[in-house]
């Protein structure tokens, strides 16, 4: 990379009110690292408590997203692993938290139709249906946080939380990757 | 020989489960990658003294400062067993600690305290430091 690409990379970041970023590889150690760094950096920007606390939950839930759902990157020459990126920004009222990673596309209409449901969902229906999750006796075979990470989110956001899919390339690989967004 | 003691990690909280002197304590936070490993041995060990009805009182100290979904699942799971101790008499008293301003552990105090009525609830929120 130029130095003038990472000015105008470190320029726009700035412009963007970005204040945490981090792509990579994602392992239990590297989200306790990153938590870590995230904490200090939302102490330096001044973030009040609550907020502050919102914003590391729905990011966290966000990282444990990744290392539990994240399609695995087995590229022969290429590290293996869960991969994701992750960002925290300052809103015009509090902090956006967002993240993307590739996921297998065979699983995009069940996550999309989770999602529209959390979206559509009133602040006292989320509260609702977090209670119901957290008391249902049976596991979700295909969630393993019992789809609590969602109304978490959802329960911390100002706004339904906001999310879009992009097929990878190639479309057939089997890959798509997902976008969310919460506004706290 | 039925006591378990985990020191505070990163990740996981501190735990001691000493049941010759009634005491569970977990303080600290609770986000490892793996929810379901770290507490089943847990669940496990409590699971074998609450059964033989050995035990007639446990004081719980709670304080988690941090915790993920799945945490919260995890630790529904361990009042559910302590509720049924309770209803078969073991005397049960839960403190559950949190900083005022955390509202997501005062809720999940709430849904425990409803949700395991058998179980002594003390609310106990701490001014922040």
């Amino acid at each position: 990379m130029q130095l003038e690409r990472f000015n105008q990379f470190f320029s726009n970041a700035s412009a963007q009110g970005v204040v945490f970023y981090h792509s990579g590889r994602m392992d239990e150690e590297t989200v306790a690292a990153i938590g870590a760094l995230l904490r200090l950096r939302l102490r330096e920007e001044g973030a009040n408590g609550v907020e502050s606390r919102k914003v590391f939950s729905t990011f966290m839930e966000m990282a444990q997203n990744i290392l539990h759902y994240a399609a695995v990157h087995e590229a022969e020459d290429g590290p293996v692993g869960r991969f994701g990126a992750l960002s925290v920004a300052r809103a015009e009222t509090g902090f956006v938290v967002m993240c993307g990673n590739y996921m297998p596309t065979d699983q995009v209409p069940r996550v999309r139709e989770r999602l529209e449901s959390v979206q559509g969902m009133a602040p006292e229906s989320v509260r609702l249906a977090y209670r119901k999750r957290l008391a249902s006796d049976e596991d979700d075979p295909d969630s393993k946080g019992a789809g609590l990470g969602l109304l978490t989110m959802a329960a911390s956001a100002k706004a339904p939380i906001e999310f879009a899919f992009e097929p990878g390339t190639p479309a057939e690989d089997g890959r798509t990757f997902l976008f969310l967004k919460a506004l706290i | 020989m039925d006591d378990l003691h985990l020191p505070p990690t990163s990740l996981t909280p501190e735990v001691a489960w000493i049941p010759r002197q009634g005491l569970l304590t977990m303080r600290g936070e609770s986000y490892p990658e793996n929810v379901l490993s770290f507490y089943a041995p847990i669940l496990e060990r409590m699971s074998s003294v609450l059964e033989s009805g050995s035990l007639t009182m446990l004081n719980v100290e709670m304080h988690i400062t941090y915790y993920n979904s799945a945490s919260a699942k995890a630790f529904h799971r361990i009042f559910h067993m302590l509720n049924q101790a309770a209803e078969k008499g073991c005397a049960i008293k839960l403190h559950w600690n949190y900083d005022e301003e955390d509202d997501m552990a005062r809720d999940l105090g709430k849904d425990i305290h409803e949700d395991f009525p058998a179980i002594h609830f003390v609310d106990c929120p701490l001014a922040a430091a």
